[in-house]
């Protein structure tokens, strides 16, 4: 019941904590928003060491050579 | 409220929510699809009959030829690429849509309407997405299959008024089929590819007081320059560039939809989507 | 959810269970402007209560507020729930009705109508039908072909459909012409209200709802100035027409508001707690004519008393 209780408090405290500084203006739940997503692509990027090349994947199922050239620089 | 009951309040709620985004919208997510697909069709009808009629005639023949014996399964993935044209009007027309959706009941006040009601926030914004990403491909690809099926009627009675033999016609017809299925699909996969994009605008929708597709195109622009500038890193245009090979937004098989639906690119764009549409969804407590 | 029906229910144990609306310390800012500024109410149930203001007082925003419309700080209880977190389902036990232009222009009335229907639990489309027959309104025209009252009409219809505990009606009847804003408050008072509702109107014009109202809050810079049931109002203060005779005389007891009108002055007396009630009242009657005084007096001297 403690444990229940304490958390609770910790939650509604942790929403009071939210709603002043996050959550106080849509300025700043806006740049929040975006803060957090450039982050975590720059860290994915990081890990996952990406590349701009967009073709990730083989196309087994199209073999028409209409721009052979355009298909080789995507790869 | 029993199960059955709690079924059918969440059915009809999800009903007035899409038949409201259909009803609103009806110029974009209608007759914009419409107006599209009949100008496509009559212009080429109008370019076709341009030609002189000998020519008319060998190319309906060579069409007819082509596809005589053809497995659909075959012919399909050409088709499908050459009707890619239409993801980008699918794409178009998603992008206008959410790009109002959280802006224009702010302009226009009825937003007090519409926050009278009891909707909370997250079905409200899940039904718009829900609107991009489904029902926007479904009804483009309905205009696109009844027009395309009209063509293709309209097609063989004038290659017939003009002697050519219809002898490919049924597997002109099945690989039409096939090929509208796929660019169904590949509509639907590219939205939820899209995901991130969707967030993006829905997020400036909300946010913004004025223009929030220029807004939301403009600060992405910004900012990626900005990254460039400041930090020498490129890690925005990278990570945009390694989404934007047209190959990631067709599909040719099922297997390959699978593929692609399960794939750990598709997740990790759902859930940076799924960032964006969060900050959108509180964004609309600050409407006022 | 769990955690705030958990701080909703503290703050409901606080306060008496037979209230529909009850704040406490409620504010709101609009970056250095203060709209509200530690507003408390506790409005019962069943009451129609009128909240009255002059323009930028914070009659809008506290309305908003207390329908989740806009973000406020503050203990706010609205018919057990909290707005803040929980509008959605407050909204299925209440209504509210912005200024009249709110219902979206691109849709057919018939559409709106199908979209409360299908999204509301407690609405009746065939009660909604039956008061829209009564109305000029074509149900198959577009909301942006109606007029402003026509749209009030339809809004109102809505409304009265839905089986309600709270409603707020924010300026419902700005803009329109008498005729509608008569009918608005007669259909509202015998068609929808039957005594278990409760009621919160704000307005500027505060003569056209005086015979509706129970209770009375005055507001004014985002402030409560004056709050009382109107049945204490009349037993709290008297009008008095004075002759130029005993101006002087009316003068020394010490009047909170003075008028001019044709043939003398009215003034306005407020009652020491001790003498409220219908008692004694001769040394007005000495004065002049006594009569009970319109809540609009009572609203600028309560005003003007607060501002110095």
């Amino acid at each position: 019941m403690d444990r229940i209780e304490r958390e609770t408090s910790q939650s509604i405290k942790l929403q009071r904590v939210l709603r002043r500084t996050l959550l106080r203006n849509k300025h700043s739940l806006f740049f929040a928003t975006i803060a957090l997503v450039l982050c975590v692509v720059a860290v994915e990027g990081k890990l996952t060491d990406r590349q701009g090349r967009g073709a990730q994947f083989e196309n087994p199922f199209f073999d028409l050579e209409i721009a052979p050239d355009i298909r080789s620089s995507l790869r | 409220m029993d199960s059955l009951a709690l079924g059918t309040r969440t059915i009809r709620r999800w009903r007035g929510l899409l038949l409201r985004e259909i009803r609103e919208n009806r110029s974009l997510l209608l007759y914009a699809p419409c107006l599209l697909v009949l100008v496509a069709i009559l212009l080429g009808m109008r370019l076709f009959t341009l030609l002189p009629l000998e020519r008319q005639k060998a190319g309906l023949e060579l069409l007819f030829n082509r596809f005589e014996g053809l497995n659909a399964s075959d012919v399909a993935p050409l088709l499908t690429s050459a009707g890619a044209l239409n993801l980008l009007f699918i794409i178009g027309i998603a992008t206008s849509y959410l790009a109002s959706s959280l802006y224009a009941d702010r302009k226009e006040q009825s937003y007090f309407f519409w926050q009278s009601m009891p909707i909370s926030d997250r079905s409200t914004i899940l039904s718009k997405v829900v609107t991009a990403v489904v029902m926007i491909p479904g009804i483009y690809m309905g205009v696109l299959t009844a027009g395309s099926l009209m063509l293709i009627i309209g097609v063989a009675g004038y290659s017939f008024s003009l002697g050519v033999e219809l002898n490919g016609l049924q597997e002109l017809f099945a690989a039409m089929l096939v090929a509208l299925g796929f660019i169904g699909l590949s509509a639907f996969i590219a939205m939820l590819w899209l995901l991130p994009a969707v967030g993006w605008v829905l997020l400036f929708s909300a946010y913004a007081s004025r223009v929030p597709l220029l807004w939301a195109i403009g600060v992405l622009v910004a900012l990626s320059l900005l990254e460039e500038i400041v930090l020498g890193s490129n890690t925005i245009d990278t990570w945009i560039a390694s989404r934007s090979s047209p190959w990631q937004y067709l599909v040719f098989s099922f297997e390959d939809m699978a593929a692609r639906l399960l794939s750990y690119d598709m997740l990790f764009g759902a859930a940076l989507g799924a960032m964006l549409i969060t900050g959108a969804t509180l964004m609309r407590r600050f409407a006022d | 959810m769990e955690n705030t029906r958990q701080e909703s229910a503290s703050l409901d144990a606080k306060w008496r269970p037979e209230s529909a609306i009850k704040a406490r310390n409620l504010c709101k800012s609009y970056g250095s402007f203060r709209a509200l500024d530690g507003i408390d109410l506790d409005i019962p149930r069943g009451a129609i209560c009128g909240l009255i203001g002059p323009n930028g007082a914070g009659k809008t925003t506290a309305l908003k507020s207390l329908v989740g419309l806009c973000d406020s700080d503050g203990e706010l209880s609205v018919i057990g729930h909290d707005p803040r977190v929980a509008r959605a389902s407050l909204m299925q036990d209440a209504c509210f009705i912005a200024d009249v232009g709110v219902l979206p222009k691109s849709l057919r009335c018939i559409d709106v109508l199908a979209y409360v229907d299908d999204v509301h639990p407690k609405f009746n489309r065939a009660k909604a039908l039956r008061f829209l027959a009564t109305t000029d309104i074509d149900l198959k025209k577009r909301v942006k072909t109606l007029s402003k009252g026509m749209v009030t009409q339809l809004h109102l219809a809505l409304v009265m459909a839905i089986d309600v505990e709270l409603l707020i009606l924010d300026e419902p009847t700005l803009g329109l012409d008498i005729i509608y804003r008569q009918e608005f408050y007669d259909r509202l008072l015998t068609q929808f209200y039957d005594g278990s509702q409760t009621i919160v109107i704000s307005t500027h014009q505060v003569e056209e709802i005086e015979s509706l109202l129970s209770h009375l809050i005055f507001i004014s810079h985002g402030k409560i100035v004056f709050s009382t049931e109107m049945e204490a109002l009349q037993q709290r203060f008297v009008e008095v027409t004075v002759a130029a005779e005993s101006y002087a005389a009316a003068d020394a007891l010490n009047p909170i508001y003075t008028r001019a009108t044709l043939g003398g002055k009215e003034y306005l007396f407020e009652l020491e707690a001790g003498e409220r009630g219908l008692g004694d009242r001769s040394r007005f009657e000495r004065l002049g004519r006594v009569s009970t005084p319109s809540v609009a007096d009572v609203f600028v001297a309560k005003l003007g008393a607060s501002h110095g």
